[in-house]
């Protein structure tokens, strides 16, 4: 395995566990079937899991398939994790009422003063792994 | 044939119990602290990483792969509350085989006595993550946050294996780091025979 296979591995582990993370919790009481939801917040939350989920094949697809511009397929991939975690860190600023935590009894991480919920954690975590996939991955320029 | 699947289905049904019980949150996320505030079990993922990384080849992904298949198995162990004997001795154990595997392993060996360590060790890691499953909250989800986390942690590691196939240095400096490894994995074990003999 060379370093651009290792890095497109990666790439492609942060796609998947960023798909399966969201769908294995939101998809249960605390969220999609939560009675306090309206009917019309949990569509969006279903809309937005199925949208995740099948966008995130296309990008594995995108990723993976033989292409003459593979580069290509490797920043869609990049963006797309870009595009999907980022907003964790800027949602609660920009509308005013939400909130990263699903209930007061949610654990969070507190680290010299901060706290961390655990989907802040996570994102962080997929984001700086999808920066180093990205990195390993890419063809070397040339001097050309 | 048709009673070995009302067999199946009824030992199904423990897991049918444990369904939706806590916050989801709090299992994924009790799940995925889990293996990094263990320091032994944070030594342990780490390594399979770097180790898997010395190997080389398709041995980056099969190694970790291997952990984690067997870790699945060993956390439903855990999980029902199946006793493995001296399962806690044989963790900080296998931080000091995993030590000594960074200081001696090269692509020019053969995988196989690692890989076969390995997959006993995520037996072993794996059940330790089960057993201490907090009450209250999804198995499922509890399970998928410490395998998400150990996959991240075995990555860390081939992260730090392939750095060190940059400088020479590094990788004299990677085996000396191997060598901490094993003494810090004997400090775990010296506390946890400490913890048995004052159990016993």
């Amino acid at each position: 395995m060379n370093r651009g296979e290792l890095g497109k591995s990666i790439m492609s582990f942060v796609l998947v566990v960023g798909a399966v993370i969201s769908t294995a919790v939101d998809w249960n009481a605390t969220h999609l079937f939560n009675p306090d939801w309206h009917p019309h917040a949990r569509f969006h939350d279903a809309l937005f899991l199925m949208i995740l989920d099948a966008t995130t094949l296309v990008v594995l697809w995108l990723l993976w398939r033989k292409s003459k511009e593979p580069e290509i397929g490797l920043k869609v991939a990049a963006l797309f994790v870009a595009a999907v975690w980022t907003p964790f860190l800027y949602i609660e600023t920009l509308v005013p009422g939400t909130s990263l935590l699903a209930g007061p009894d949610v654990p969070v991480l507190k680290v010299g003063g901060m706290t961390f919920p655990p989907n802040l954690v996570v994102a962080l975590v997929l984001l700086l792994l999808g920066a180093i996939a990205y990195w390993m991955a890419r063809e070397p320029r040339g001097d050309a | 044939m048709r009673n070995f699947g009302v067999t199946m289905l009824l030992l199904l049904l423990p897991v049918a119990a444990w369904a939706h019980v806590g916050g989801s949150d709090t299992g994924l996320f009790n799940g995925l602290m889990h293996p990094v505030f263990g320091l032994d079990h944070l030594l342990a993922m780490v390594s399979v990483g770097v180790v898997s990384s010395q190997l080389g080849g398709q041995n980056i992904w099969r190694v970790p792969v291997a952990f984690v298949s067997t870790m699945v198995a060993g956390g439903v162990l855990g999980i029902l509350g199946v006793a493995l004997p001296f399962a806690e001795l044989a963790i900080t154990a296998s931080v000091v085989a995993l030590g000594t595997a960074i200081v001696l392993a090269h692509r020019l060996m053969s995988p196989w006595p690692i890989t076969c360590m390995v997959l006993l060790f995520g037996v072993l890691h794996g059940h330790g993550h089960g057993i201490e499953i907090p009450k209250a909250v999804s198995p499922v989800l509890y399970t998928l946050g410490f395998l998400i986390s150990t996959s991240v942690l075995h990555i860390l590691g081939v992260l730090i294996g392939e750095l060190a196939t940059l400088q020479a240095w590094l990788s004299k400096g990677l085996r000396l780091a191997g060598g901490a490894v094993i003494v810090s994995g004997v400090a775990f074990l010296l506390r946890a025979l400490s913890a048995t003999v004052v159990g016993q």
